[in-house]
């Protein structure tokens, strides 16, 4: 079973995107939460757009995405998911590594 | 499925309470279970029985406290965090000689172990940083 990531920080801490990135293997999922998902717009210029071109899944939070109006600004590609998506997501994926 | 959650993040502080809280509504909506919910670091702050929530805003404290009472789910507070953080029940005021004691009463002082214990356990855990 491949690693559920699970990344709540923007890239203002590059640090932590990095490190998120670098630890995500081949057919690793990750979701985007809280502040991690400014990773999925345009305006950052973060690791995490390379990681998708490169072809890995990766969710984001809908209520999130809400939360910080930035429903149009949400690059193609990423994968909405509600908290009841994460379950599910969850339950598909073990081990679960938050990043924070 | 059994799940386990830790919640590093202070109410007010952090987004990681409510995350947690919505993630934990969620969980029991698709019919899993939640052995235990562990509070640690700045988390412990969840616990605290005297903060007055403003009227429009989520009591959080109540709301752990409710799904704990509908749900069975444990609410494990992590000792030594919270007595360096001013959260304490009857036993420990008494012990440290503390002129009051603040713990909500739906949740419960526990050693690390306990955190421990509950990762072995579960099917799945996830950790809510602060």
């Amino acid at each position: 079973m491949s690693t559920l990531h699970i990344l709540n920080k923007s890239n203002s801490d590059a640090t932590t995107v990095q490190s998120c990135c670098n630890a995500m293997g081949k057919g690793d999922a990750l979701l985007l939460i809280e502040d991690g998902v400014y990773n999925a717009t345009g305006s950052q210029n973060s690791s995490i757009v390379e990681k998708l071109a490169s072809g890995a899944n990766i969710y984001i939070r809908v209520q999130d995405i809400k939360a910080r109006g930035l429903e149009t600004q949400i690059l193609s590609g990423f994968t909405p998911v509600d908290d009841s998506g994460w379950v599910d997501l969850c339950v598909a994926h073990q081990p679960i590594v938050s990043w924070y | 499925m059994k799940f386990a959650l830790a919640v590093y993040g202070a109410p007010y502080s952090s987004q990681a309470p409510h995350t947690a809280y919505n993630f934990a509504c969620s969980v029991l909506q698709a019919g899993h279970s939640i052995s235990r919910i562990f509070f640690y670091h700045a988390g412990v702050l969840n616990a605290s029985s005297l903060a007055v929530t403003p009227q429009d805003e989520l009591d959080i404290t109540e709301q752990w406290s409710k799904l704990s009472r509908n749900h069975d789910v444990e609410l494990a507070v992590c000792i030594a965090a919270a007595l360096k953080r001013g959260i304490v029940n009857k036993e420990e005021a008494t012990r440290y000689e503390l002129g009051q004691f603040n713990l909500h009463p739906a949740f419960e002082l526990v050693g690390l172990g306990q955190w421990v214990d509950a990762m072995i356990s579960a099917d799945r855990v996830v950790v809510f940083g602060k």
